[in-house]
């Protein structure tokens, strides 16, 4: 089989729900490009040059794919943009643990007024000074400009394209990380009217940040995480409470200004896949792991909405390339069809075997033809 | 008809209703153990509704801060109430965020056992040092995914090779939303006695290690 389409056009095929030559590859490589690059966990978290290069590497071995995650900006993004405190590896944890951080409330319950008053910029910089950075529209311009170069090396250079330039959390997606979940479950029953008060005023702040910070790298794709409003995490009636009339504002919103929202959604959504039927049409990627059932998500969003995945981090960590083959043989034809793409679920352990992961690609270009 | 109003107090997630019945029961000198299974059995529709998807894991995090503060409210008392067994549960070294632990936690106290709850990222050694300290019956070691076997393989030998002869479980984690499934093949390669999935699982399991030659 030989190939008629560009990487970009593939992807654009498939989002646009029809069937591309051949069925699109992303591979989400953070730090298990660096062990097989022989690199310090170090130097892939903070120097986003290194952790290109690394990426780089793998791809060039590999014999490419489609499209590529922009596993060099997440460092820098967590020291600089988020309030959580960041764990460095080879300075707050050992050099062989990927970034992580203190999973502790930076924001207080007293907190969702200042989120009330001051929507997400005033939040972030009343938080990230308090852990003793600085934060505005200034910094988070400055920093993903930084990263332009890369992206545009990615997209001139190698000729394929980044699947992630900003990131718009929807805002109780935000407090979950930043009250942390058990406290926010609390505030869900304790201080119901203070949340959605502040998830109403700070929303329009948190498009406004994906959308910049994909312009300034030039990428259309805005990352959207959702996985913590999924069915494991709330019932239905907290689902339509917290998340969903906000989270679809947000996604027409990304759509009706020209950007394709990437929405990342781990944990279980096989009870509420309907409801991503009220989202634009063939506008939108859909990011699931194996806890959803993706065939039921095909059944239902088949037409509607490109999905994503989801070969499993333990089949790459602890299976074999043959397993990893036939994985992805039976999902290409049990979804391959009309809007997929071939990924791996989302972080890739760092003890991946380079032989799995690169069983990915080769399954794809075997089994993915149209 | 007052238990079966806290249990469904508990149940349905009605915080205050739940505190107002048990500082009703205590003033009234009812039996706190009554009082705690009441909670208990209010915890386990809350465990089926999670299983049936009708909770989520924040209804189960609200579940598990009413029942904490309902039995801190007869705590005194029950202290002399005897105990099914002392355990310590913790996060696999190298894990700071999971969110299936503290529900478990809160499960086993409400069934009957003396629970020491570690926290997150805990080393080898410090299961050592606590499972010697309260000579715990079983030890449990939670947030297990495939890149946390070696991890849990060095807790499991370190505590072998102390002497300590608590029953070692491990039981599957759950990352940014990703439920883990930890199999049988996970526990011979991690060498523990026995595995979960879920925290009924996690109740079940702590329960049959108390019986003898489990």
């Amino acid at each position: 089989m030989s190939e008629t389409m560009s990487p970009r056009e593939r992807l654009q095929k498939v989002i646009d729900c029809e069937t591309p030559d051949r069925i699109p590859i992303v591979l989400r490589l953070e730090y298990t490009a660096a062990f097989w690059a022989g690199m310090s966990f170090r130097d892939f978290c903070c120097y986003p040059h290194k952790a290109s290069d690394a990426v780089e590497m793998a791809f060039d071995r590999m014999g490419g794919w489609d499209g590529v995650d922009s596993a060099w900006t997440l460092g820098t993004r967590w020291a600089k943009l988020e309030p959580k405190k960041i764990l460095v590896p080879g300075i707050d944890i050992p050099d062989d643990r990927p970034h992580d951080f203190v999973d502790a409330p930076t924001m207080t319950a007293d907190d969702y007024d200042i989120a009330i008053k001051g929507g997400m910029y005033g939040l972030y910089s009343e938080l990230i000074g308090r852990l003793g950075g600085k934060f505005n529209q200034e910094v988070e311009e400055e920093t993903f400009r930084s990263f332009a170069p890369l992206y545009r090396y990615w997209e001139t250079r190698k000729n394929v394209p980044v699947v992630r330039g900003g990131m718009t959390r929807p805002p109780v997606i935000a407090f979950t990380l930043l009250r942390t979940f058990p406290e926010i479950s609390k505030d869900y029953f304790r201080r119901p009217e203070k949340v959605l008060e502040a998830i109403n005023a700070s929303y329009k702040d948190y498009i406004k940040m994906g959308e910049i910070e994909s312009r300034l790298v030039n990428c259309n794709y805005v990352f959207v995480p959702i996985s913590r409003a999924a069915s494991t995490f709330m019932s239905q009636k907290m689902f339509h409470k917290f998340f969903f009339p906000n989270f679809k504002e947000i996604i027409e919103q990304l759509v009706r200004d020209g950007f394709t929202p990437r929405i990342h959604a781990d944990a279980n959504w096989t009870p509420l896949l309907q409801y991503f039927l009220e989202l634009p049409k063939k506008k939108c990627i859909l990011e699931l792991e194996p806890m959803t059932d993706m065939a039921k998500a095909k059944e239902v969003l088949g037409g509607h909405m490109c999905l994503y995945g989801d070969v499993p981090p333990d089949i790459l960590a602890l299976g074999t390339s043959q397993d990893v083959e036939n994985y992805v043989k039976k999902k290409i034809e049990d979804v391959g069809k009309d809007g997929f793409i071939l990924a791996n679920d989302d972080l890739m352990p760092h003890n991946a075997k380079y032989e799995n992961v690169k069983a990915i690609v080769d399954a794809g270009k075997k089994y993915g033809w149209s | 008809m007052m238990l079966e109003s806290l249990q469904d107090a508990t149940a349905d997630l009605n915080e205050n209703e739940a505190l107002r019945l048990v500082n009703e029961k205590i003033q009234v000198g009812e039996d706190p153990k009554g009082i705690v299974e009441a909670l208990s059995r209010g915890m386990e529709t809350v465990t089926e509704r999670f299983e049936k998807a009708e909770y989520g894991l924040a209804e189960l995090h609200m579940a598990t801060e009413i029942f904490n503060e309902c039995v801190k409210l007869v705590e005194p008392k029950l202290r002399e109430s005897p105990k099914l067994g002392r355990i310590v549960i913790g996060q696999v070294t190298g894990r700071l965020e999971d969110f299936s632990r503290e529900p478990i936690a809160g499960m086993l106290k409400a069934t009957g056992f003396e629970v020491h709850d570690l926290g997150g990222d805990v080393p080898g050694e410090r299961f050592v040092e606590k499972a010697r300290e309260v000579e715990a019956d079983v030890i449990g070691i939670c947030g297990i995914q495939a890149t946390a076997v070696d991890a849990a393989r060095d807790i499991v030998s370190k505590v072998r090779a102390s002497g300590i002869g608590a029953k070692i479980l491990i039981g599957a984690g759950m990352s940014c939303g990703c439920q883990i499934v930890v199999d049988d093949e996970m526990r011979r390669m991690v060498g523990a006695d026995g595995i979960w999935n879920g925290v009924r699982e996690a109740v079940d399991l702590a329960k049959k290690m108390m019986v003898k030659d489990a």
